[in-house]
């Protein structure tokens, strides 16, 4: 049985993010409480709306907490109706669900992204794991940073150097592991120590955007959420029905990565002595 | 009738004479001078050298050949005087017994003079390592006295600026030191040989334990400057470098954490990890918000804010003033409804205050600010003689956009004490002004942080969390 939810603002005002849907599978680390005051771009064309409509849909959800979610995880479709506002009469309609997100059966490692600077977590239930990674861009290599900790409040750091060097500024200076050499297309791997009974595996990209593959020793936890929205067109003539699916992954919620230092202090202008 | 004054320097009396009547036909001698004075005036002033370490009894004598009347007699010693002089010498590092010319220190490790004053009578030395040969400063004229106290300014060493210079030696040991830059002499012969070596100790520094440190600025000379003492000077077994435990040191300028011997000292675990010069590394997460979240209880009467149990999880917004008057009314402990984190939200600018205590009651339990302003912890926070294992007096995580200030009480004499909070102190636009100085050779650091990891855990359970999503569009 499906669950409805009429949309009264219309179709005209399905809004996407614009960032998320330039480039699959781009990782961006968003608060929730942002989510809401994204920006909107209205489509016209039938395959536009029914992206809009599967969009509209995917974020209508995208907001809910993780209980939230795991509540809709095994229920019956939400759907999102999106009455027309213009003289077409066209209605789009996005059906929702939402399952737990890991590795699929033929993926030998978690693909994951982090932007210069940010941090991504990998929920772990104990055993280590191996971390590889290319940088996005060859001219611009990544070092990573590693922040393990577990429920019992241990922590444990580890670092890794990659391979290249290229991109680095002239005068930058580090003293990190080296790596282990690359596999499956991935320039650098590592598998950096960490606490014991970790249940948390947070990574750093230093330098530019990392593209990272996670090797798990044994069971991966499920690492968030996939929400797949398909978006459906009503009343249109035939030959002109559309559908797109849009695919949603969303991380379990995690705190931002300035939680990981004991001392951060952000001043251009001012050091810190 | 006669009578006379007279004043005594170390190598001359100044004496006069007060004749009542007529002088005419009398002569004068004194005791010392053993000469005869012809005094027709009634007032004449006279000097007669004398020397110094001798006795001496004073009189005069007046005589018309026929008459002789004498004054009172007065016997005094005169003080012997001696040189006093030394090397001014670089005690960094090495026994002090390795006074010596090798050791001096030169105009050129120094930034200025150093100046030299025997405090208890008055005298000012001088130095010059480039024109003296035997020894770098010398006190002329120095009376035999015990317990002398003389002082020699040593300005701070060149290039060095987190360190200033302490007396560590007088004459080979440890002991007759005064302060930093005074000591105790006894001057009882004609040249007297003070060495006073001077070691480099840290002006001011602060430890972090298990937490990662970031400096962000670019255009300073260092993103991180900081002076760590020597091992053996420092004080309740704390890590002679910046980071206790496991953590990084981050800047995207360059580092500049070096102990005396100009070794770098980030960290003290074996996994010693930093990144320096990385220009723009934008560590600054942009996925976190100072607004509160949607859903946040509003405070507006803070008065037992935190004598009621918060709830783990929530979030809550308040301003400043609300806030302040919740931590002093707070008896120093907080508490909550259970295991987690409860975030509060200070809605305006102004200075977020941490006058007294703060602790949680529970170590699974705590409260974390968020604020647009500034946050001050007060210099009467803190302990003399804290140790590596002292509880935080200030248990909370702290976001600020603004700075994060510790307050000092002023070094002139030093009196500021330790202060140990926990951690992540977090300054996006601001910077974490580590005021404290501990005087004397620093050995305590003046600044503890510990880093909490419960926000990585419990802030998942709260709307201050952040996620990833990544989009694919099947057509």
């Amino acid at each position: 049985m499906k669950t409805d939810i009429h949309n009264e603002k219309g179709q005209a005002l399905v809004f996407v993010v614009a960032t998320m849907t330039v480039a699959l599978a781009v990782g961006v680390g968003v608060s929730l409480r942002n989510l809401s005051s994204l920006s909107r771009i209205s489509r016209t064309d039938t395959s536009s709306r029914a992206q809009a409509a599967a969009e509209g849909g995917a974020e209508n959800v995208l907001s809910l907490t993780d209980n939230e979610l795991e509540a809709k995880i095994g229920a019956s479709p939400t759907v999102i109706t999106y009455v027309p506002t213009g003289n077409d009469n066209v209605t789009a309609e996005a059906e929702v669900t939402v399952d737990y997100y890991n590795l699929s059966p033929d993926q030998d490692y978690l693909p994951l992204l982090v932007q210069k600077g940010q941090v991504v977590e990998i929920v772990l239930s104990g055993d280590p794991v191996e971390v590889c990674w290319s940088p996005l861009t060859e001219d611009l290599s990544t070092d990573l940073y590693f922040t393990s900790y577990n429920d019992s409040g241990d922590v444990a750091r580890a670092g890794v150097s990659a391979s290249s060097r290229a991109g680095f500024p002239g005068s930058y200076d580090s003293k990190f592991d080296g790596s282990d050499g690359g596999e499956d297309g991935f320039s650098d791997c590592y598998t950096p120590d960490v606490v014991s009974s970790v249940t948390g595996l947070r990574v750093r990209s230093i330098n530019g955007i990392s593209r990272l593959g996670v090797y798990p020793s044994g069971d991966l936890p499920d690492q968030g959420f996939t929400i797949t929205s398909v978006g459906k067109l009503q009343n249109v003539e035939q030959g002109e029905e559309a559908e797109v699916s849009v695919v949603v992954v969303r991380s379990f919620a995690r705190a931002s990565g300035i939680f990981d230092f004991g001392v951060f202090s952000g001043s251009m202008g001012m050091p810190l002595d | 009738m006669l009578s006379l004054l007279f004043k005594k320097t170390k190598k001359v009396i100044i004496f006069m004479l007060f004749i009542v009547g007529s002088s005419l036909g009398f002569s004068f001698k004194n005791t010392l001078a053993q000469s005869i004075i012809t005094h027709p005036a009634s007032i004449r002033k006279h000097k007669v050298d004398i020397s110094p370490g001798e006795v001496y009894v004073w009189q005069v004598v007046t005589t018309n050949g026929k008459y002789t009347a004498g004054s009172d007699t007065w016997t005094f010693t005169v003080a012997a005087i001696g040189d006093v002089t030394g090397w001014v010498w670089d005690s960094t590092g090495k026994n002090c017994s390795d006074a010596g010319a090798s050791n001096e220190l030169q105009k050129s490790d120094l930034d200025g003079d150093v100046s030299i004053n025997l405090t208890t009578q008055s005298l000012e030395g001088a130095w010059d390592p480039d024109t003296f040969d035997s020894y770098s400063y010398i006190v002329e004229e120095v009376p035999y006295s015990t317990s002398q106290i003389l002082c020699v300014n040593v300005p701070s060493p060149v290039d060095k600026a987190n360190f200033k210079y302490g007396l560590s030696c007088v004459n080979g040991s440890g002991s007759d030191i005064v302060s930093s830059s005074c000591a105790t002499i006894d001057v009882d012969s004609s040249t007297q040989t003070y060495n006073l070596g001077y070691k480099m100790i840290s002006s001011g520094w602060f430890n972090v334990i298990d937490g990662d440190v970031f400096g962000g600025c670019t255009s300073c000379v260092d993103s991180i400057s900081i002076g760590i003492p020597s091992e053996d000077d420092i004080l309740g077994s704390f890590a002679d470098s910046l980071i206790s435990g496991v953590g990084a040191v981050f800047a995207n300028g360059s580092l500049s954490i070096k102990n005396p011997s100009g070794d770098d000292r980030y960290v003290n675990d074996d996994n010693e990890y930093y990144a320096e010069s990385m220009e723009n590394s934008e560590f600054w997460s942009d996925d976190f918000s100072f607004n509160a979240p949607d859903g946040s209880e509003e405070v507006s009467d803070c008065s037992d804010f935190f004598n009621d149990s918060l709830e783990a999880g929530s979030t809550y917004e308040a301003d400043t003033d609300c806030i302040n008057d919740a931590l002093s009314n707070s008896g120093g402990s907080y508490s909550l409804s259970e295991d987690g984190v409860a975030v509060v939200y200070i809605t305006d600018f102004d200075t977020l205050e941490f006058e007294g205590e703060f602790k949680s009651s529970n170590d699974d339990r705590r409260v974390l600010f968020v604020t647009n302003g500034d946050v001050l912890f007060s210099g009467d926070l803190g302990e003399v003689a804290p140790t590596s294992s002292s509880d935080p007096v200030v248990e909370a995580g702290i976001i600020a956009e603004a700075s994060i200030v510790f307050e000092s009480n002023g070094n002139e004499p030093a009196d500021d004490t330790t202060i140990v909070v926990e951690g992540p102190l977090v300054s996006k636009d601001g910077t974490v002004d580590f005021d404290r100085d501990r005087g004397e050779l620093n050995g305590y650091p003046a600044q503890v942080v510990i880093f909490n990891p419960i926000y990585l855990k419990e802030l998942k359970e709260t709307r201050s969390s952040v996620v990833d999503i990544s989009w694919m569009v099947q057509q």
